[in-house]
């Protein structure tokens, strides 16, 4: 084993780690029960994901138009690939949040946006990084090393961001309900 | 429709929202959601809130 490899899987031990001590700290139980989602938010997670798979269904179709000569693709397949499973994923929690799905009854919300907000900042600097020392699109192209990176960057900021305005938007609905 | 029956015999127990959400194990989204008529429960979520503010389901849920 290499010092490249022995580097990548220590540094995937130690995101794994953070991430595990990130969520434990998320997690709230609540009169013994663990992470639950309630009926509502099942049924809303099901529609979510028939649209997660309709949009990735539809960036398919855009993608084969591309390679079929229609414009010249700026993206190589790899990183076309991981953009279309990006896309799903965050069609899939956007519409989870909208639709209160997202958080589950025990888990806090501060947590989880603290670790999201984690992970997109620093999704965003390895993409700041790896541009600086390849560029956005070398060889005419965006590649996996980079484009991974702002593909996940953006969908943790987009989630994050959704699940920041409607728990805001959450609150004051609930103290106008209150006083109703 | 709105279930305003739901919502006053919350009332009448002097619960929040999120108390009788907690009572029932669900969010208290979902409990506003069933009383704006926004989302219609199964029968053992009806039955779980009907026992926790001491109602039949005909005084809750039938129309």
């Amino acid at each position: 084993m290499n010092d490249y490899a022995m580097g990548l899987g220590l540094g995937m031990i130690v995101a794994l780690g953070v991430y595990g001590i990130f969520a434990l700290a998320a997690r709230r139980k609540k009169d013994g029960c663990a992470q639950q989602y309630d009926e509502r938010q099942r049924a809303a997670q099901g529609k979510a994901a028939k649209a997660a798979m309709y949009t990735h269904m539809v960036y398919a179709g855009v993608c084969i138009a591309f390679s079929a000569g229609w414009s010249p693709a700026w993206l190589d397949v790899p990183t076309a690939i991981f953009f279309g499973v990006a896309l799903s994923v965050g069609v899939y929690a956007v519409i989870c949040v909208l639709r209160d799905a997202y958080f589950n009854i025990s888990r806090s919300p501060r947590a989880t946006l603290i670790l999201l907000g984690s992970m997109a900042a620093a999704e965003f600097l390895v993409a700041g990084r790896r541009i600086e020392e390849e560029g956005l699109l070398p060889d005419g192209k965006l590649r996996m090393t980079v484009g991974m990176s702002l593909a996940c960057g953006a969908v943790l900021a987009v989630v994050l961001v959704t699940a920041l305005i409607k728990l805001a938007a959450d609150k004051r609905q609930e103290a106008r309900d209150e006083e109703s | 429709m709105k279930n305003l029956k739901l919502k006053s015999a919350r009332a009448a127990k002097d619960l929040s929202q999120q108390q009788l959400a907690d009572l029932v194990g669900v969010s208290r989204q979902t409990v506003n959601a069933i009383e704006k008529g926004d989302y219609n429960p199964t029968i053992n979520l009806c039955v779980a809130i009907c026992k926790a503010l001491d109602k039949t389901l005909d005084e809750l849920f039938w129309e």
